[in-house]
Parts: structure tokens; sequence; C-alpha cells
């Protein structure tokens, strides 16, 4: 307990110092600072704050990296957002998807709420769910499922966007952080060039081998790049 | 005799490509003497033919070649809508013939474009001697003195004196008594004027014009109208256009020159007088000359705030475009925006006319009847050297919601001039930790809200059996009340009431035995409750004792004779067989 206090205050002071080199325009340094606060503690702001620096570095991809996951801990939070979306506007490859906009709302909705949020929410749900629902059997007053009702709903979207956010992390999501990677059919140089993908392209990794990865871009093209191009989101 | 073939008739001269281009030869004469030359013209005409090159002329045996020279002319024409720009080019090649006879120029040949273009062949009659010359309009030489004699450039004026804003036209005539062409026009200045052209020559038109007691040929080059803005002598400067006089030779070989002649206007000065300081109202709009004002109002009804707009028109001879906005007077509960201004101006004669428009929006801020007053315009009237004042009719418009309304918001002129990542968070006192994911930990409280339910489930059945099965409602409160009597009984036995205590004890484990059972102890022999709990399968040993302590606890309540037992050692025998059964 005392050990994962002084990690917080260890974070929060490192936090603060590397604000201070940001604002000295020596992103180089902060970056160094930031990965060393998230070694103890895992914070979007502190995501964030590193997102903006490697942006600031020209780095779109690590940006990208931090920014989704600072965008998974705090997905309400407009900045984040902002960011996440200026810097995948300023990347290289300009990725179409098709947007329904029924899928956008939907998914805009059922990501107003993080992961860790659906989780203990629905649990404690749950648990307040069983005690009306043992009310109910004990006292058969009809009133009881009329509150049970609501929760239930409430229940069932968090259980939803558990199951989306999961989905996410399931799926692998990586980012390419070299400036040109070439995907190629197999896992090897000789093997025939597929597409060239820059940095801060967003894809899913499928399996690696031979110092290869198979990456699925949105889309489903896809193909194996070096490892070292891309590194994976969580 | 004179041959036509290949004659300089140009209904002769057949053009080849006639769509886009005319190459066409010509000769000045078609007979010449020996000692003359012969000027041969060969022209291309068409549009866009600037970068035309020169074209090959035949092996002419017969002649030799002198100068050649060329000549360009452009024409602009407007046929039927249509803008076509003719350039006619013009090579000029001077020829002396070797011998007499008739003589043919062959077919000239012009490269253009991939095309190739022809001339028809041209004869041409040469003889001994001179062949008779053209008649020449004989003209003397002229000098620069004496051209500016004939040919004047006058400007004139229609009054020199006027007020400040009065309205001057200034005329620029040539005037002239030998022909000539005009170019390099410089134009005056017209400082301290506000200036409205009224006429600008677009072409020569002659007019016969009288000029210190000589007859000239006079035409008008520019006609404005100047409206002073500032009082004092201001200068009308000259005017400047360059005139080409065509001299003719004077002799044959003299092939004529042009004499170029800087002609300028005389300088003229104005006197402008200032306007009067005196009895200037306050409404003096700058309008200077003859004016009439009205106002109007487009609807007499505002619902919602919704502006009414008040036209408010000066109209009349003078400086129309020189009016100010005039000063709106304020009125309560309405706000006036500025005006939407409209102009109109045109030449009667030699007078400006027109009107100037002013369109208020009025935005009423209260509802109810807006009275708009006269508003006063004055004017001065240089004719009558005074100021008059003018006034509009009273208008009336009746608003109605106002309140409804949002309040108007200018347009915002704001524009975004680029974008940025959003800034970092700042600096925290404290930073909390967050999990990507929670604990499994949270699954036991699935469990744990199974087990409520299933809980539940529980205590709702026990209560309901308690309801509707005797039996089970007897045995579930049996123990409580056995372990009371039982209790009463220890009671008893501290207090050394032996009677009280095998009372109790008996009662108890009677009553233990009909709860647990479901049958009414009391009226039944000990003999058949041991047959009753023989059929229930109780273990025989455990019957005997029952009936054993039973007996012993009556034998000793009524007989007193506490002799032979242990009560001690009934109670604890007692509390076994409750147990055990």
């Amino acid at each position: 307990m005392i050990l994962l206090l002084l990690g917080l205050a260890n974070s929060t002071e490192l936090y603060n110092q590397a604000n201070a080199e940001y604002h000295a325009g020596d992103y180089y340094r902060a970056i160094d600072r930031y990965e060393e606060a998230l070694q103890d503690l895992k914070n979007a702001h502190i995501y964030y704050n590193l997102g903006n620096a490697y942006f600031k570095t020209g780095q779109s991809g690590m940006a990208i990296r931090n920014y989704r996951r600072a965008y998974f801990l705090a997905p309400r939070d407009p900045d984040i957002k902002h960011n996440l979306l200026y810097a995948r506007a300023f990347r290289v490859d300009k990725i179409h998807i098709s947007a329904n906009p029924i899928t956008n709302a939907v998914s805009l909705i059922v990501h107003s709420i993080s992961l860790y949020e659906a989780q203990l929410l629905s649990t404690a749900l749950i648990i307040i769910i069983s005690l009306f629902v043992a009310g109910y059997i004990v006292f058969r007053r009809r009133a009881f499922m009329y509150v049970v009702a609501p929760l239930v709903l409430v229940t069932l979207f968090c259980f939803l966007s558990w199951g989306v956010w999961a989905t996410e992390i399931r799926n692998r999501p990586v980012v390419v952080i070299a400036l040109e990677a070439t995907a190629l059919s197999g896992p090897g140089e000789d093997y025939r060039e597929i597409i060239k993908v820059h940095d801060g392209v967003e894809a899913n990794l499928k399996e690696a081998r031979n110092g290869y990865c198979l990456i699925q871009l949105p889309g489903g093209i896809g193909g194996w790049v070096k490892k070292d191009a891309i590194v994976e989101i969580f | 005799m004179l041959r036509k073939i290949g004659s300089v008739l140009p209904a002769l001269m057949i053009p080849i490509f006639a769509a886009s281009l005319n190459f066409t030869a010509s000769v000045n004469r078609s007979e010449i003497g020996i000692n003359e030359a012969l000027i041969l013209t060969l022209t291309v005409q068409g549009e866009n033919i600037g970068n035309v090159p020169a074209p090959q002329i035949p092996d002419l045996p017969d002649f030799t070649t002198g100068g050649r020279s060329s000549s360009q002319s452009t024409n602009i024409q407007l046929i039927n809508g249509k803008l076509t720009q003719q350039q006619s080019i013009s090579f000029i090649y001077t020829l002396y013939p070797k011998t007499t006879g008739t003589k043919t120029i062959g077919a000239c040949k012009l490269s253009f474009k991939g095309e190739t273009y022809q001339t028809q062949p041209i004869e041409i009659n040469v003889v001994k001697g001179s062949a008779p010359p053209a008649p020449a309009p004989r003209i003397d030489q002229t000098s620069k003195e004496e051209i500016k004699d004939e040919l004047k450039l006058i400007a004139t004026v229609d009054r020199t004196s006027v007020y400040v804003g009065e309205q001057i036209n200034v005329e620029f005539s040539i005037y002239t008594r030998i022909d000539a062409s005009y170019g390099n026009l410089e134009k005056p200045s017209f400082n301290g004027f506000w200036v409205e052209p009224i006429f600008d020559a677009q072409q020569i038109k002659y007019e016969t014009a009288a000029h210190e007691g000589k007859q000239y040929s006079k035409f008008l080059l520019k006609k404005t109208a100047l409206f002073p803005i500032q009082d004092g002598q201001l200068p009308i400067t000259p005017m400047k256009i360059t005139a080409s006089v065509a001299l003719r030779p004077t002799s044959f070989f003299d092939f004529g020159r042009t004499e170029n002649v800087t002609l300028s206007s005389n300088l003229i000065r104005i006197n402008v007088r200032p306007l009067p300081e005196d009895g200037q109202p306050g409404e003096f709009c700058g309008g200077v000359g003859k004016f009439t004002a009205s106002a109007k109002l487009d609807q007499t009804t505002s619902n919602a705030a919704e502006p009414v707009n008040l036209r408010l028109r000066i109209s009349g001879a003078g400086n129309v475009k020189m009016i100010q906005k005039p000063d709106m007077p304020t009125i309560p509960g309405v706000r006036i925006l500025d005006p939407e201004v409209k102009e109109q101006t045109q030449f009667t004669g030699n007078q400006i006319q027109g009107y100037k428009e002013f369109l208020f929006p009025i935005v009423p801020q209260v509802d109810g009847e807006h009275v708009i007053p006269a508003i006063r315009i004055a004017y001065f009237d240089p004719a009558n050297g005074r100021y008059v004042m003018l006034a509009t009719e009273r208008l009336k418009f009746v608003a109605t919601q106002t309140a409804i309304a949002s309040p108007i918001v200018a347009s915002s002129t704001m524009k975004k001039i680029g974008s940025d990542i959003n800034h970092i968070k700042p600096d925290r006192v404290r930073l909390s930790g967050r999990k990507f994911t929670a604990d499994w930990i949270i699954s036991g409280a699935y469990i744990l809200a199974v087990l409520t339910v299933a809980a539940a489930f529980i205590y709702r059945r026990h209560a309901d059996r308690l309801f509707t099965d005797r039996a089970y409602a007897r045995k579930v409160r049996s123990s409580r009340i056995t372990r009371k009597r039982i209790r009463e009984a220890e009671q008893a036995l501290k207090k050394d009431n032996l009677g009280e205590f095998y009372s109790a004890l008996a009662r108890g484990l009677e009553g233990y035995i009909g709860d647990r059972f479901n049958l009414d102890t009391g009226a039944l022999t000990k003999e058949q409750i041991a047959d009753f709990l023989e059929a229930r399968g109780i273990r025989s040993d455990l019957i005997t004792d029952l009936i054993r302590i039973i007996g012993h606890c009556e034998q000793s309540r009524f007989s007193r004779d506490t002799q032979g037992a242990d009560p001690h050692r009934i109670m604890q025998q007692a509390e076994q067989l409750i147990r055990e059964i």
C-alpha cells in the first residue's frame, strides 16, 4: 500500500516535470518522463500528454497509440477525441471507410463509457438487481420488478459496451510506427509487395511469425510487415 | 491600252482560302515605263496572323528587286454580336523592269500553319519612257507652325465661377482645316473636382464651327461634368493629343511623309466660391442644385421585431452622388441600422439628374405604434444663392411581439486560420491510477447475486410451509418450545424443587415428541407413544429410555419419592434423548 502510494506520488511528480519539459519545447525528454510515469500508473492524462509530445516530434503512430490508450481510459474527454482525430487526419495514408450514420451513432453511445466503467457499473447493477429480485420473491411486491426492468436495460447496455471494448482489445490493434513499411504477401523478404503503409496507420494483428506480423487494415486488405515497423496499442 | 489581266481591282483578287486567310497580290500600275518602279503588294488578311512569315516571291528574271517593307493594320468588327478581329499585313516590294514588253509576275507562295497559299499571276506591260502618271493631288509642303494654325485643340467651359458642388461642363474639341489622324491622347487632370464623364468620342464626327473669324471643321473629343469639391482657384490642366498630318509628296520620288504635331488645349481656371457659412442649417447634407425629398415605409406592421425599411429618396438635378447620409432623428423604442445606399444618375441635356436613396432598416424594440417624424434635409440652391430646407412626411408603423425575437447579432467575420492538436493537460497534485480492465474479483459479485436470489427462494418456501403445513410448523417450532421447558426444568432443579423439575421435564419430552411427529401426546398412553415411535423407525433403545424417563418423572412427581435416581443424571439423559431423536 505504501509502495503504491509512493508510486502515485512519484508518477505525479514525473508527470509534472514532463509537462515542464513539454512547455520548454524539449519534447524528447518529456516523452521519457511520461513513459517513466506510466511505469507505476496508468492514467489518461499521462497518455494524452505523451501522445501530444510524440505528435510534436512528428511520430504520428506513437501519438495515435497513446491517444487511443487515453481514449480507452477516458472516452468522454473531448481533448483526447479531438487530438486522436487530428492525428489521424494528419497521417500520410488517408483511409476512407464509408461511415454509416446509424453505426456511427451506436458506436458513439457504446463508447460513452469506458470498459472499466462498464464492468464496475454492470457488476454493481447486478447486485442491486439481485437484491430487488430477492425482495420481490420475499415480499411479493410488484413494485420491486418495476425498478428492476430499467436496471436490466442499463445493465444490458453496460454488457454491450463491455463486449465492444473487449473485442477491440481481442483484435490486437496495432499502429504503424515506421515512416514507411511494405506489407508483403508472406513472412519474408521475397514475397510480393501488397501495399505500402505509413506512420500512423492503424490495423489489427492477426499473426506473428519469423519476425513478421500479419496485419489487417480497415477494409480487409493486409499483409506481412516487419515486426519492428508496428507496435501494439494495448 | 491597259490590260486588265492580273488587275489591281479587288474584284479579281481571288481568295485562296477564304475561311481563315486571304492572300492576294496587287501592283500599283499595270503599265509602267522602263525607268519606273513597280510596287508589288502582297496582302495577307485574316484572324490571328500576327506571326505570319514573309511570302516567297517567284523568280523574276525580268525585274530587279528593290527594297522591301511591310505594313500592318488591325480592324475590329462587331457583326451580329460576334467580335471578329481582322488583321491585314502587307508586304511591299519595289521592282524595276529590265526590258520592255509584257512581263508576268508569277504566283507568290505563302506557307502558314501547314497550309500553302498562292496568288494569281499578274501581267505587266512595260513600255519605253514613262507611263502616264496617276493624277496626284497637289499640296504644298507645310511647316509645323503652319499646321498649328490650321489645327487646334480648344477647351471650353460653360461657366468659370461656381459654388462648391455646382456643376460645370467642360468640352474639349479639335478645330481643324486639314486632314489628320490623331493618337496619344493625354487626359487633363481634374484635381479638386468630382468627375462625371458625359461624352467621349469614339469616332470622328465633324461639324462646322467658327473660331477667331475662321471657318473650321470641329469635332467634340470629350465632354465632362465637373463638381468642385473644394473652393479656390482650381485649374483644369490642358489635354494633349498628337495629330499626324500627311504631307503630300513634292516630287514623284518623294513618297510623302507624316508630320506629328502635339496639340495642347488651353489652361482653364475655375473660380470656386465656398458655400455660405451664414445660415447653413445643421441638416445640410452636401447637395448643391435643386432637389426634392420623399420618405416611404415598405410596410406598416412589424411582427417579431422584423425590420421595417424606411426608403428616403433625394432626387433632383445637381451633385446627386455627393449627397451624404442625412442624420436620422433618435426615435425611442426603435433601432435604426445603417442604410443601404442606391443612386442613379443620367444626363438630361447638359444637366446631371438622378436620385440617391437611403434604405434604413428600422428594428422595433418595443410593441406598439411607432412614429417616424419628418426627416429634414437641407440643400444649397446656387441659382438663388441660399439654402433650402426639405421635410418628409411623418410615417407610422405598428410593432407586435417584439419580445420573442432574439437580439440581433451582427454577422461574424471570424475566420479560422489554422488548426493544431489540443494542448496538454495541466499539472496535477495527485494522479489517480486507472485499470484497463477490472479484476476478476468482480465475478464474485455474480456468485453473491445468485446466492441472494437463492436465499430469497429458500426463505420464501420456508415461510410458505409454516402457513400451509401444520406438521412442518410444529416441527420448526418444537425445538424452541422444548428448549424452553428444559430450561424451566433446570431452574427448578437448581431451586431443588424436584416436583416442579419432573413435571417440566416430562412436559418438555412429551411436547417435543408431539411437535416432532405431529402427535397429540397428552391423549396417548406411554405404550401408544412407543408403538408410534417404533412405526417411525426410531431406535428401540431410545424408545425404552424415553419411556423409562417419562415413567420415572411421573412416578417421582406423584409419589414424591426421590430415592433411587439422581435428578441431574435424568436431566442429562433427557437432553441426550432430545438430541438423538
